[in-house]
């Protein structure tokens, strides 16, 4: 680990060169001339395909050569016409401060001051400042005989729209999600926090990509010290690329030799929203429509945004079921292996009995079958989410029904092995969160192995062993485990079960130490006098 | 932590590949349901097994084999006539799930004690099955015998003597620690059900058994064996057997009929709770028993013309079956003087009330036993009459005498 | 700097009290007190709490220092240090005796044919990991593995109560008087006595007020459930058989039976006893790491654990190479360790400090 560390901190510092002998390039001012500003740029772009450019001429008496720049696809054209060209070109040439000649620097301030009607507009000096504003998406404005410029915003790439969330279902609910740009999303949480104290803070990271990646928490609920903490850790950031909140997660988490995860990743703005009123950080990234939220709790894990939607008897009682299929995804098939080569004298006679004549002339041994039939389960999930939607319905088809069906009756594996991989199978789609899934998914496998040498005993010592992680386990600082371990009576109240809104007075109080209050009306009741 | 969990991984694959020490598949055992033991010629343990075949019981194709077969070896122990039978039989032998353990009468007068050590300290066994004694024949013919029904004959055993205990009285289910209890501890000796076969016990043998409906040898439960230590002495009949359940408190639900009025017709009542005191003291240097039986029952069959919804007569009927259940402990009391037994426990009875005196008496307690005086005092209260008060008797009478 | 909180601390002491006794009071209850075994468990919690209260007074004194640091401020550097080597040498042979039990358990009943080293090794291993995660962390997976332990206590006495009789326990303190109190001392000996090793974490614990109550809860919680179940035992088994079993509370996990469905679950029953007897390893262990790394004042009690770990399952394997030489061995060098460092030594640490606080107040 020591090692591997240094070697990183090796590369990145000759990485941390290049980028400076680059960088001190593009500090270079523009030129008076238009024309020699428009080859460096081509230049610097490497005369790419996309940059698009335009020249044509301000004024009517006394032209003055102007050009506008901008990368395809990125700008809204027809913005860029109406408020930017139209006005440059028709009005200055019509309007009647034209009949005074002005010069070059009287000019550019008119432009400024009367011409440009977008919202967003800002000088640039240098070629760094018109390359980051070009390549933001930004169009670039250059009048010949001036060293500045201007980058007009009028953004217009092709994003998708805010549709339905495609990983965190709900029956009831908010049906919006997170898209891939960075401000929508923000949006969207604005929209349901109209607070000011919804602070937001913004940094780019990536060399290469510099992505955008925003930080929100409602100041005077957050811990300010697990804002420092985000902060610090993600100050150390220092990478080539940032494509998804992915990265970002696995360069600033805890731990990363846990198959848990111990940041929350959420399509939902309402569940953003929600994490920020207990007192979380979210974390947004340009690009993605996820977004991370810490800390993340084991908890956190179990819960769905439709929990608080729904009555709270029923959603404890599906949380419940949730924690079961916990340990019935990552359990089954090896208690099954424990129980039928083990420990037969805990299976009732009967059952017993038909569990052996089922199991007369299968050629495997029981950990053989599970494994077989585990694998061959995780191939067709797998299978299933890559395909395009109508062949994954298929591919779960003919694997449910003729692999499973042909499987047993070619006396390949049991019946039972088959009902055992289902019940892990549907039990593991239970989980709101896909991460966690994965992790039971992958925790299984050692169970099996464990279950196959010592039996119970040997699932009991993987228990401990996994208790032992998750306990050492910190999110930003929060025991992974809270409420359980330590055991907070208060938020227990959130956490295996809900409590009715009312009852939960107060905020998480290991991640919120501050501002706990959050309800007090207590109990409706209903006005008894009418 | 790296270099431990490496170390830990390395561990577990290390015992794992060489591990599953004590792992068996389950196409690698064969479940015995019904353990047999006997004496041979030699004087030696004679143990026999009868294991299931699991296809035959719950297979998708059901062929005409049997579905259990026995298999048996001899040993100068109990423990190498068990492992003797791996050498026989083609799977190890998985005792766990063993349903019912008989001795053969001979065997059991004999004496039964040295095999408990073995029973209680293997770990193969739970000790949750059922103990019995073959009556009239040896174990092994009893386990060989094929049951119609029951596709596994221990399990046919088993079941049935539970239900007779439960419902009819004459017999009582004894596991391990209640054997080891009885046959061990001061005042009280051991009792086991008896099992035998009605017909030819060699043709129970045969698939002929199982396949016409008339089967020529039927399993059946007979009444109750008497220990003294760990020697079969004899047997109760079946109404002292029933006598014993009451005195024991061993009673869930039974039958008691009575006469009705002068005639030879009958009332039948069922038992359906009865809570048995007993008290024991020394007077004058001899024992004696109070036994203090509440007897709840309900009408469940009435032959005769009568009112119940008389007091008075009903308090006949009361009357009656007290006085036949009085008739019951006792003979049921005597059988066991005569065997000089202590079945009823009422040795450690007195130990329980008198402590002192039981010190005094309890080295001499089997010649004193017979001497015991005891008193029992029954009360039985009816408290439901089904789902008719007045008896149909009544109107079946009344016209059959209009006809005529 | 971790710690754990007062609830934390009760619950290890609950599991350290019922690690090593709780399948073996039955067996040596009954075995004194016939039919008044449940007396002699109860006489003996009344005997226990006495010594737990001297060792909560010891708390007091420790006043947040480590034990070795307290046991050396008290005996002074020299006789401190001997004190030291000694108290590790019995924490390290009380270590590996729970080791071999839980390891003779585990290879008698639950898996027959698998050699002890093996599941000594694994279990070693998996305190070996606990350990290097501190005693916070043990702590907290204790928290988590507490509910399903006294969950599992209260069925198996819940569920076995139908075959009850209570017959079995009377007459009521009749019969073997005396024999009903002598039972006490070797219940004492294996309950009580042991919880002197946790005054080895007590400075850990956040605050010591909530350490002493946690010691004096934690052992009449034990105590009560070490009861419960010795009665449940003499009134399903019966007396013989609770006396005659080497593990009778695995014999009463056979009787559980609910609706003729939840049958056969002994092997879980077992797993109570697996997981009390874990963490009573692990703190010992922990203990015992820290009192090497304070001897040879090493600054983290990881730098030793793995030889340890390695020598405690040697130790586990000499010490006591097959089940007749346990006894030998409990009451030859174990019972004279056990007296030594749970009684003489810290009613030495008691006499020392009033002696030493009266000259204080003198001058």
């Amino acid at each position: 680990m020591i090692i591997m560390r240094q070697k990183f901190k090796k590369t990145s510092s000759t990485n941390k060169r290049d980028i400076t002998n680059i960088s001190s390039e593009y500090e270079v001012n523009l030129s008076n001339e238009l024309e020699s500003n428009k080859k460096e740029i081509y230049r610097l772009l490497g005369n790419s395909s996309d940059l698009v450019t335009r020249e044509f001429q301000l004024g009517k008496i006394r032209p003055i050569n102007a050009r506008i720049l901008f990368l395809d696809g990125l700008i809204d054209k027809e913005f860029i016409q109406n408020y930017l060209l139209n006005p440059l070109i028709n009005d200055l040439r019509e309007s009647k401060s034209d009949e005074k000649v002005l010069d070059v620097q009287e000019l550019y301030q008119f432009i400024k001051d009367f011409t440009i009607t977008t919202a967003e507009l800002a000088e640039i000096k240098n070629f760094k400042g018109l390359l980051e504003h070009l390549l933001a998406g930004d169009t670039i404005l250059l009048i010949d005989g001036i060293a500045k410029g201007f980058a007009v915003g009028a953004r217009g790439a092709k994003e998708r729209g805010v549709e339905e969330p495609t990983t965190q279902k709900v029956v009831r609910g908010p049906k919006d999600s997170f898209t891939e740009t960075i401000s929508v999303n923000i949006a969207l949480i604005r929209k349901r926090i109209k607070d000011p104290n919804l602070w937001l803070e913004s940094f780019a990271y990536g060399r290469k990509t510099k992505t955008k990646v925003t930080i929100a928490y409602i100041h005077g609920i957050v811990n300010p010290r697990i804002v420092d903490e985000v902060k610090a850790r993600l100050a150390k950031i220092d990478i080539d690329g940032i494509l998804e909140s992915g990265y970002i997660e696995e360069l600033i988490e805890d731990e990363t030799y846990t198959p848990f995860p111990t940041m929350f990743n959420t399509e939902r703005p309402d569940a953003v929203s929600a994490a920020l009123l207990e007192g979380k950080v979210a974390i947004l990234v340009d690009g993605t429509p996820f977004v991370l939220l810490v800390p993340a709790l084991f908890v956190d894990f179990f819960q769905a945004s439709e929990d608080y939607y729904q009555r709270s008897d029923i959603s404890s009682l599906i949380r419940l079921l949730r924690y079961i299929a916990f340990f019935l995804a990552l359990l089954t098939p090896s208690v099954y292996i424990a129980l039928t080569t083990f420990h037969q004298e805990m299976i009732p006679t009967t059952l017993l009995v038909s569990l052996a004549a089922q199991r007369e002339g299968i050629p495997f041994p029981a950990f053989v079958e599970a494994l077989l039939m585990e694998i061959t389960f995780e191939l067709l999930r797998e299978a299933g989410i890559r395909l395009p939607t109508p062949i994954g319905s298929a591919i779960s088809i003919v694997g449910a029904l003729v692999l499973g069906q042909a499987a047993v009756d070619a006396g390949i594996v049991s019946a039972t092995m088959v009902i055992v991989v289902s019940l892990t199978a549907i039990s593991s789609f239970i989980f709101p969160s896909y991460s966690l899934a994965i992790s039971v998914r992958m925790l299984r496998f050692p169970f099996m192995v464990m279950a196959a040498t010592f039996g119970l005993f040997g699932i009991f010592i993987g228990l401990i062993i996994l208790t032992l992680h998750l306990t050492s386990l910190r999110s930003f600082g929060i025991p992974y485990l809270s409420p359980f371990a330590p055991f907070i009576a208060e938020d227990q109240r959130d956490a295996v079960f809900r409590a009715p809104r009312w009852a939960q007075k107060k905020r998480p109080r290991l991640i919120n130490q501050r501002n706990t209050r959050r309800e007090n009306a207590g109990q409706p009741q209903p006005d008894r006098k009418g | 932590m790296k270099i431990i969990l490496r170390l830990f991984i390395s561990l577990i694959i290390c015992l794992s590949l060489s591990g599953c020490w004590s792992a068996k598949e389950l196409t690698d055992i064969t479940l015995a349901t019904a353990l047999a033991i006997d004496k041979d010629e030699n004087n030696e343990y004679k143990v026999t097994i009868q294991v299931v075949n699991p296809s035959e019981v719950a297979g998708d194709q059901i062929s005409s084999r049997s579905s259990v077969a026995t298999y048996s070896a001899t040993g100068r122990t109990m423990f190498e006539a068990v492992r003797k039978i791996t050498k026989i039989s083609p799977r190890k032998v998985h005792l766990s799930h063993l349903q019912i353990l008989v001795y053969g009468e001979e065997f059991a007068r004999e004496g039964i004690g040295e095999t408990l050590d073995f029973l209680i300290r293997d770990h193969g066994f739970r000790t949750d099955f059922t103990i019995a004694i073959a009556k009239g024949l040896t174990a092994e013919d009893l386990v060989s015998v094929l049951t119609p029904l029951e596709k596994i004959p221990a399990q046919k055993i088993a079941s049935s003597i539970e239900s007779s205990q439960d419902n009819w009285a004459p017999s009582k289910e004894v596991l391990l620690n209640e054997l080891i209890e009885s046959v061990s501890s001061e005042g009280k000796d051991a009792i086991l059900t008896g099992i035998y076969v009605q017909g030819d016990p060699d043709e129970g043998k045969s698939m002929q058994n199982v396949e016409s409906a008339d089967a020529p040898a039927k399993v059946r439960l007979d009444a109750i064996g008497v220990f003294s230590g760990d020697k079969l002495l004899g047997w109760l009949n079946e109404d002292q057997s029933k006598g014993f359940n009451y005195i024991t408190n061993n009673i869930s639900s039974t039958v008691g009929w009575v006469n009705c009025g002068d005639g030879d017709r009958t009332i039948t009542l069922e038992v359906i709770n009865s809570e048995t005191k007993i008290k024991g003291s020394i007077k004058n240097g001899k024992p004696e028993i109070n036994l203090d039986l509440n007897i709840a029952v309900n009408v469940a069959d009435v032959e005769c013309s009568i009112d119940l919804t008389n007091t008075e007569e009903r308090n006949e009927v009361e009357k009656k079956l007290e006085q036949k259940t009085v008739d019951l402990i006792n003979d049921s009391v005597s059988a066991a003087k005569e065997y000089e037994s202590d079945i009823f426990g009422f040795g450690a009875a007195i130990r329980r009330s008198d402590p002192q005196e039981w010190k005094n008496v309890k080295d001499n307690w089997a010649t004193l036993f017979p001497e015991t005086d005891v008193k029992a005092n029954v009360t039985v209260q009816i408290e439901q009459s089904g789902m008719i008060t007045t008896p149909i008797y009544n109107d079946i009478k009344k016209k059959t005498k209009e006809g005529n | 700097m971790e710690k754990i909180d007062g609830k934390q601390f009760t619950i290890l002491v609950i599991m350290n009290t019922l690690g090593a006794s709780i399948i073996f009071i039955p067996s040596i209850a009954t075995g004194f007190g016939k039919e008044n075994g449940w007396l002699t468990v109860l006489f003996s919690i009344a005997f226990g709490m006495l010594i737990v209260s001297m060792y909560s007074v010891i708390i007091k004194q420790q006043a947040e220092r480590d034990i070795f640091c307290f046991i050396e401020d008290t005996f002074g550097k020299w006789f401190g240090v001997i004190i030291i080597i000694l108290f590790n040498g019995y924490l390290f042979t009380n270590a590996s005796a729970n080791l071999w039990a839980i390891g003779d358990f585990m290879s008698l009943q639950i898996l027959m044919g698998t050699p002890e080293q093996a599941i000594e090794l694994i279990i070693i291993g998996t305190a070996l990991i606990a350990i290097r995660h501190g005693i916070e962390v043990i702590g907290r997976t204790a928290e988590v593995f507490f509910p399903f332990t006294m969950l599992s206590t209260s069925l198996l006495t819940l569920l076995v109560m139908e075959e009850a009789n209570w017959q079995n326990i009377q007459p009521v303190f009749q019969l073997n008087r005396l024999d009903t109190f002598v039972g006490t001392i070797p219940i004492i000996v294996i309950t009580f006595l042991e919880l002197f090793i946790l005054l080895g974490i007590t400075h850990k614990v956040n605050r010591p007020k909530s350490a002493q109550k946690g010691l004096l809860l934690g052992g009449f919680i034990s105590g009560m459930l070490l009861l419960v179940i010795t009665t449940a035992c003499i009134v399903v088994l019966g007396l013989k058989a609770t006396t005659h079993y080497t593990y009778p509370i695995y014999a009463l996990g056979q009787r559980i039976s609910l609706f003729n469905f939840l049958e056969r679950v002994e092997i879980l029953v077992a797993f109570i006893w697996f997981f009390t007897i874990f963490f009573k390893i692990s703190i010992t262990f922990y203990i015992l790491s820290n009192g090497m790394s304070y001897l040879l004042k090493l600054k983290n009690h990881k730098t030793l654990s793995i030889p340890l770990a390695l020598l405690l399952f040697l130790g586990s394997a000499i010490l006591i190479p097959t089940t007749f030489n346990v006894f030998t061995f409990i009451y030859g060098p174990y019972l004279v360790f056990s007296v030594l460092f749970t009684i003489i030594l810290p009613i030495c640490i008691l006499l020392i400090n009033s002696v030493k606080s009266k000259q204080q107040k003198g001058s």
